[in-house]
């Protein structure tokens, strides 16, 4: 007992005597663009005379370093700039501002990740994908439209939705169980034209980072990932205006000072013309269709003090989708975020931000008298408080809290016919709040082992006013239960541990592992592989209960040819409780009852990601390689058997090259093949009340035909002045021309009444398209 | 929402101009054969009626096979039971057996050593009040309206169906009380023709159904209507034993009206 004491008083002394007696000095400050003032996003600040001493700016550019009094030489990098070192005298506290120029060299045009060069060895975190806004410029895509969602899904452990669908599928969750934030607000539809586009406007992004599902403590919300979207703060020196003119739509980004060095702006937008080409068509429907996106991105920013400084940023992007009058339908999101910055002291930042996001769809109908209108939508609000403490280069904590207030109205529906009213109603609205409070810590006690672990605690309350129903095995209602406005009708509460463990076995590899528990209180339902606009967000009620995520995973990362070369292995197996899928011939089209039409069960994930990767040179790329599994078992559907999940696929490869042919000419290509998803095709077909009917012995029982598609695309630099720089992009999708299954169908043969036939449709065949760059 | 997705995805392709469709082989596998069951009991006489086939492989002709050799019983929660009569290739018909109101009906098929059972509550009819020509207001065409009063206090499921001289509708057009119970209300059907003459004999149909029978048609219905992305599966039936298909206990009741000059 008293040696345990002694031991415990020692340890207690030797930490109070680390942080107390030695007297120890802070560096802090923030890392820009010496041209546009932009703050870099996890840029390197390394310590020359202590070795493995370093940190990185967090998510707002701010940096603190706490160090022994001394003489110190500090560098700091960022990929595309040039390092800067610089000798500093530490025997006070100093506030420093380091502004790092972009390199002159040609190469930042084609810079594949900006993060200091080992980092991926050293870091703690694993699973995390971080894409620059240049990636996404050198990679050929449909259209001639960069995108950020596309690019993310030629990463390994990420897979498209397929085509028509901007979703993605990331180490076996669904489309729904990825949290995608831009400057923190959630984007509830990130697709346009039904998926064709993604709403992310890349002019107007800054840095764009992908967590596969071991997030960090300050994320949650969704099983599978966080997509995490930062918008462009804007130059607070001088003006600039950037766009693009390709085939189907145009850009434009117009960016400055408010107040030069206090103050800047970024407006960002986008707009397809389409439509413009159904005007030429011999169909008349077609003339009289409407059919565009567009998309706005705002920011300013105010730097109210050395220590404070506020943003307001939102987003606004609509797709409408008509014929003449008597048709009309459209959708899109909004987001607004609030935010305010302040460096409390030298090793104390915080972040407050208020934010408010929606997600809405309108649907018009005017034809002979009748005057129809369905409108949907979901809100939320929310606040959300960080705080980060930099404790000493060895250990820093997180903590802070967010509540969020949603509002889901399922639908309203009006119709009158020739003025008189004829149906009005209101499918049941759901209001809910979630809480979560959260705390890590990273710690780094040698060169050789670095921890992250932390706790969030998340709840649900379900809010009234609304009726709540339960259920028999069939569905039929049996009970009802009405709650008034403001009761809370059900609370759900759920810790969730978070643990990232890196173990550094020399200076080219290390091994990493993390266990994460996430849960999920809205749940997006979709009864077909592309996703609908109409597709309705749940909350959580007495029947449908939070969406639990367990993951477990285990990477090794090798780096060769002086960090020039990475290679990593990752595995992953993830448990999924309250996991929801439809009964057989649900209904859920504006239904008031649709939680009769579900089922609730588990699922498990598992697979092994291979990623090879070349970052500099005249030759960049990489080949990813992922083998997975994704199943469920769910009380009444196949027999309550384990069956593989829609998205689950075998086989996934990402083959992406860029090559700079000529200081002016640049050439990439990319590959895609992955095994079909699983589908449910008819085993027979029988006749009843007259008709064929396809009859089907198990859900997702086969396969869709592989799928596998190679783009290519060339980049030519036109001009580049101080002033001006254009360049022209040309990029073909589905080189040679493989037609991919969108759907199959299996119907009545109409030239034989006594045959059934299976139908393929594919969406694109080979589409060249063209588009022109500019920025002064 | 099927048709606006599409309407979306065609306009898209009109500019793009390269999207196909081509007739694929696909290799399913062989199911095997297994009992479809399509069986009614209505209060109408001489309606006890089972018709007995088998489903084949997709890639066979829409040839269904008959069951001949099955043993078809049917018998009502008052202790009355009979064992039908082959009348035709796989229809089976009870001679004495009648149906009525307010009685649970059980079916029973022994066949290929297996047995089949379902059963199948008779709701009673609701009395049609009347009937009335209207008009669609997409079409301009002339549609009828079958009006009733929906009995309170209990769950009603109906079909509604409309004769018009002698050709009958097919389609399972189906519609519970949620919205309505207790109201008098009324249920439109297309008259699927784009005028009614003088002296055409219009009749409409209104059958009490129950719970099974109705999801029964409304999964039906769902699953042949959605968009070839979602996925399908089988009308869910209430026949035991793996057998597909459905046992329909229902009341019957029906008013004609013929067209005035």
């Amino acid at each position: 007992m008293s040696t345990t004491l002694k031991t415990l008083i020692l340890i207690l002394l030797i930490a109070i005597g680390n942080t107390l007696f030695a007297q120890k000095f802070t560096l802090s400050g923030s890392v820009k663009d010496a041209n546009t003032g932009e703050e870099l996003l996890g840029a390197t600040i390394l310590v020359k005379e202590l070795s493995a001493t370093g940190t990185t700016t967090n998510m707002y550019g701010f940096y603190s370093l706490t160090l022994p009094a001394g003489e110190y030489t500090i560098i700091a990098q960022y990929i595309g700039y040039e390092t800067q070192s610089f000798k500093l005298n530490l025997n006070q506290n100093i506030k420093k501002d380091i502004k790092l120029s972009q390199s002159s060299k040609q190469l930042k045009e084609v810079v594949i990740v900006d993060e200091k060069k080992d980092e991926n060895i050293t870091k703690t975190q694993m699973g995390v994908e971080k894409i620059s806004v240049k990636d996404i410029e050198a990679i050929p895509v449909l259209m001639g439209e960069r995108d950020v969602l596309k690019t993310i899904q030629l990463t390994p452990g990420v897979k498209s939705a397929g085509e028509g669908s901007a979703g993605f599928f990331v180490r076996g969750g669904g489309a729904d169980q990825n949290l995608i934030l831009l400057d923190e607000a959630v984007v509830y539809n990130a697709s346009h034209l039904l998926g064709f586009f993604s709403v992310f406007n890349s002019d107007a992004l800054k840095d764009v980072t992908l967590y596969k599902g071991s997030q960090p403590a300050e994320y949650g919300g969704r099983l599978a990932s966080v997509l995490d979207v930062r918008m462009k703060d804007g130059n607070d020196r001088s003006y600039h205006v950037d766009g693009g003119i390709g085939l189907i739509s145009s850009r434009l980004n117009v960016e400055g000072p408010i107040v030069k060095e206090k103050s800047s702006f970024a407006v960002s937008g986008r707009r397809t013309y389409a439509d413009l080409f159904l005007k030429f068509s011999n169909d008349t429907n077609l003339r009289r269709s409407i059919l565009y996106f567009y998309d706005l991105n705002l920011k300013a920013n105010y730097r109210i003090s050395e220590k404070d400084r506020v943003f307001v940023s939102g987003y606004f992007g609509r797709d409408v989708l008509g014929l003449g009058k008597s048709f009309g339908f459209d959708w899109g999101n909004a987001t607004g975020t609030l935010r305010w910055n302040r460096i409390i002291n030298e090793k104390l930042f915080s972040n407050t931000s208020f934010i408010a996001s929606n997600y809405k769809y309108n649907i018009n109908i005017l034809l002979g008298g009748v005057e129809g209108k369905i409108v949907s939508e979901i809100r939320n609000y929310s606040l959300k408080q960080d705080f980060q403490y930099y404790h000493s280069t060895k250990s820093s904590f997180k903590f802070g809290f967010q509540s969020i207030y949603y509002n889901i109205i399922p639908g309203n529906i009006s119709f009158t016919f020739n003025n008189s009213v004829g149906v009005e109603r209101e499918l049941n609205k759901r209001y809910g709040l979630e809480n979560a409070a959260y705390v890590s810590h990273t710690y780094k006690p040698s060169t050789l082992i670095s921890f992250e672990y932390g706790l969030r605690v998340s709840s649900y309350s379900v809010i009234g006013p609304g009726d709540f129903y339960t259920y028999n095995n069939q569905g039929e209602i049996l009970d009802t239960v009405s709650f008034a406005n403001g009761k809370i009708a059900k609370n759900y509460i759920n810790p969730e541990p978070r643990v990232a463990v890196n173990l550094v076995l020399n200076e080219r590899s290390s091994i990493k592992t993390a266990l994460t528990r996430n849960t999920q209180n809205i749940h997006l339902l979709s009864n077909s592989n592309s996703g609908n606009p109409t597709d309705m967000w749940l909350a959580n009620t007495n029947n449908i209960k939070p969406e639990i995520g367990d993951q477990i995973s285990l990477g090794y990362f090798r780096n060769f040819r002086d960090n020039t070369i990475e290679f990593s292995v990752e595995s992953y197996y993830k448990y999924m409780q309250n996991q929801i899928d439809y009964r057989d011939g649900a209904d859920v089209t504006l239904n008031d009852n649709v939680e009769s039409q579900l089922l609730y069960g588990t699922g498990r994930a598992y697979g092994i990601e291979f990623l090879i990767k070349k970052k500099y040179g005249k030759f960049k790329g990489w080949i990813g390689y992922t083998l997975s599994r994704v199943e469920r078992q769910i009380e009444g559907i196949n027999n309550g058997n384990y069956y593989p999940a829609r998205q689950d696929r075998t086989h996934d490869i990402s083959i992406v090259g860029i090559y700079e042919i000529a200081p002016k000419w640049t050439a990439s290509a990319t590959w895609v093949y992955y095994t079909g998803n699983a589908v449910t095709f008819p085993s027979g077909k029988y006749e009843i009340a007259g008709q064929v009917i396809n009859y089907y012995t198990e859900r997702n029982g086969y396969r869709m035909p592989a799928y596998h598609r190679m783009d290519i695309g060339v980049t030519w630099q036109r001009k580049k002045t101080e002033k001006f720089e254009s360049n022209w992009n040309f990029s073909v999708y589905n080189a040679y021309n493989r037609e991919n299954a969108f759907a199959i169908t299996f119907e009545q043969d109409p030239d034989d009444p006594s045959r059934t036939r299976a139908v393929q449709t594919t969406l694109f065949k080979i589409v060249p398209s063209i588009a022109y760059n500019f920025k002064f | 929402m099927k048709n606006i997705k599409l309407f979306l995805i065609s306009s898209i392709l009109f500019f793009v101009a390269s999207s196909c469709q081509k007739v694929i082989q696909v290799d399913l596998n062989s199911a095997d054969p297994q009992l479809v069951v399509e069986a009614y009991v209505t209060d109408a006489p001489d309606s006890i009626w089972v018709k007995l086939t088998k489903t084949v492989n997709f890639s066979d002709k829409n040839e269904f096979p008959a069951v001949d050799d099955a043993i078809v019983i049917v018998s009502d929660s008052e202790g009355n039971s009979e064992q039908l009569t082959k009348i035709h290739p796989g229809i089976y018909k009870a001679i004495n057996l009648q149906g009525t109101p307010g009685r649970t009906y059980k079916l029973e098929i022994e066949y290929n050593g297996k047995k089949y059972t379902a059963s199948s509550y008779m709701n009673y009819p609701v009395e049609i009040d009347s009937i009335s020509i209207g008009r669609s207001v997409f079409s301009g065409n002339p549609t009828i309206r079958i009006h009733f009063t929906d009995p309170a206090n209990i769950r009603n499921y109906y079909r509604y169906l409309r004769e018009i001289n002698g050709n009958k509708t097919r389609s399972f057009e189906i519609v519970d009380d949620n919205l309505r119970n207790g109201q008098s209300t009324f249920v439109t059907l297309s008259s699927g023709v784009q005028r009614l003459l003088p002296n055409d004999t219009v009749i409409g149909y209104l059958h009490s159904i129950d719970y099974a029978t109705f999801e029964y048609y409304r999964t039906f219905n769902q699953i042949n209507e959605t968009g070839p992305t979602a996925t399908p599966g089988n009308p869910i039936g209430n026949i035991s034993n793996g057998a597909i298909g459905i046992f329909a206990a229902f009341s019957i009741s029906s008013k004609l009206l013929i067209i005035e000059q």
